[in-house]
């Protein structure tokens, strides 16, 4: 899992910085920040059982980037976030990091419009043991993961950024398995982002 | 930062997703077929094997393939070849010696209706008035993967409690989602302690998806090796994902994060003949 995670970032970290260079104009860089909440799997998912479904998901997400300036009003803004871990009764625990590049557009000033990709990669590890659960009229046994496994998507992505100054807000949104109909999912992020300028440094 | 605390602690809540045994077992096979055993009968619950086998599509289609972090992929098959047993035996586990021994005695009287249930490839879904196996008249049903290859799932029996007529009287929405809940035994899951996941123990007051805790295990045990936009289980483009010969993927990373980053390169490197400044060259 370390591993991965270091060949993750520093393959981004490469890859950006190599572009940054190649692209390098009259218009300067920026490194984002940014936090803020991620919902899988939007309106498809029961949440009570009653029937509901879940439309909001506060799960904290952090993440990082920068934005390389193209051509006219064009960036390049690759990134990668991770919605931090969760761990559902202390015995599996979930990760969800993504590694991301967008193509982004400003039409206005205070307005940006993203279309990108993204590598999402799901990690779930346990630590193994059991449970007596209900089941039937009674209780039984059953097992908690002993493994650490992953799955890996690429997702379709738009992006709408809202920029104030130096902050922006953003409505990410990332589309699962947008070419098969029956497996199409849409999550969502919410981000509040602070673009920190090289040049002003 | 209050708020970004109370949310760290919202999230992290619920659930806990379980597996029905010690080993972590799923299919061989991503692509599993389910059928109705064609000599089913479902008397005492008054539905027609053509009844059952119309529940089975909804019940994958509207749950276990709609999720885009797992490869598996469902197949309603419509009927299997008759189980001589499958109405009146009793299905064991293949572990559970005692009951194995019961079940050959009970067909050594001649008559064969009463044996064993033996072990079938896919999963295979039936009727059975056998009290024996359910442990009372209020539990709907009962799975059991009762094939195995290594501490791999070759098949999988789900009998419908037909002893009692309690599944029949169910709505259709609910029984699907019955049938939903044990499929997921027979891929391998176990019951969640959370309400809102269909593997919740007993059926709720209104079904409509699967919860997180169904998604996060059928992710663990199915995990998709790469799935290049919805493309990949489709064989339209093969890009290591993962086979059914093989352990699901770990943490080494996959050949679909080079074609990842090389799309990103060639990608770059078309932006950067647009981007190139425009040089003139004097005479």
């Amino acid at each position: 899992m370390i591993k991965l995670l270091i060949f993750l970032v520093l393959t981004g970290y490469f890859c950006a910085a190599s572009f940054a260079e190649d692209l390098r104009s009259t218009k300067t860089q920026s490194f984002l920040f940014h936090a803020g909440v991620h919902t899988e799997f939007y309106n498809k998912v029961q949440m009570d059982s009653s029937g509901g479904m879940r439309n909001f998901d506060p799960a904290p997400t952090l993440g990082g980037g920068m934005l390389i300036p193209m051509k006219r009003d064009f960036f390049f803004l690759p990134e990668f976030n991770w919605v931090l871990p969760q761990q559902p009764g202390e015995r599996i625990l979930k990760n969800l990091f993504m590694l991301r590049a967008d193509l982004g557009f400003d039409p206005v000033e205070w307005f940006r419009i993203r279309l990108g990709t993204s590598l999402m990669l799901l990690n779930q590890s346990g630590g193994g043991g059991s449970a007596e659960i209900n089941n039937g009229n009674g209780t039984s046994t059953f097992y908690y993961p002993d493994q650490s496994r992953s799955s890996l998507n690429n997702t379709l992505d738009l992006g709408f950024e809202f920029l104030i100054h130096s902050f922006s807000l953003r409505l990410q949104n990332y589309i699962y398995s947008p070419l098969k109909d029956e497996r199409r999912q849409i999550s969502y992020s919410l981000f509040l982002s602070y673009y920190w300028d090289k040049a002003a440094r | 930062m209050k708020l970004f605390i109370l949310g760290l602690l919202i999230s992290n809540f619920s659930y806990a997703w379980t597996l029905n045994n010690n080993f972590g077992a799923y299919f061989k096979d991503r692509k599993v077929k389910v059928y109705v055993d064609e000599s089913t009968v479902c008397d005492n619950n008054q539905v027609t094997y053509s009844e059952l086998e119309g529940l089975i599509r909804p019940a994958v289609d509207d749950f276990w393939n709609k999720i885009p972090t797992t490869n598996l992929n469902l197949i309603p098959a419509g009927f299997s070849v008759p189980i001589p047993t499958i109405n009146q035996g009793r299905l064991c586990s293949p572990t559970d010696d005692q009951c194995i021994q019961e079940g050959t005695n009970a067909g050594n009287d001649g008559t064969p209706a009463d044996g064993l249930i033996p072990a079938v490839n896919d999963i295979v879904i039936a009727c059975n008035s056998n009290p024996l196996n359910f442990g009372g008249g209020n539990v709907l049903a009962v799975t059991i993967p009762n094939k195995f290859s290594g501490k791999k799932i070759v098949g999988a029996i789900i009998l419908i409690n037909d002893s009692s007529s309690t599944f029949g009287s169910l709505s259709r929405s609910d029984q699907i989602a019955v049938l939903a809940h044990e499929i997921g035994h027979a891929l391998g899951l176990g019951h969640s302690e959370d309400q809102s996941a269909l593997m919740y123990y007993r059926t709720v007051q209104l079904r409509q998806a699967l919860g997180q805790d169904d998604i996060d295990g059928i992710s663990y045990l199915y995990p998709i090796g790469g799935d290049l936009y919805g493309l990949s289980d489709d064989g339209i483009i093969s890009c290591g994902t993962v086979t059914s010969d093989q352990t699901p993927p770990s943490d080494s990373p996959p050949l679909q994060m080079g074609i990842a980053f090389g799309s990103l390169i060639v990608i770059f490197e078309i932006l950067k003949l647009f981007n190139r400044p425009k040089t003139r060259t004097t005479p």
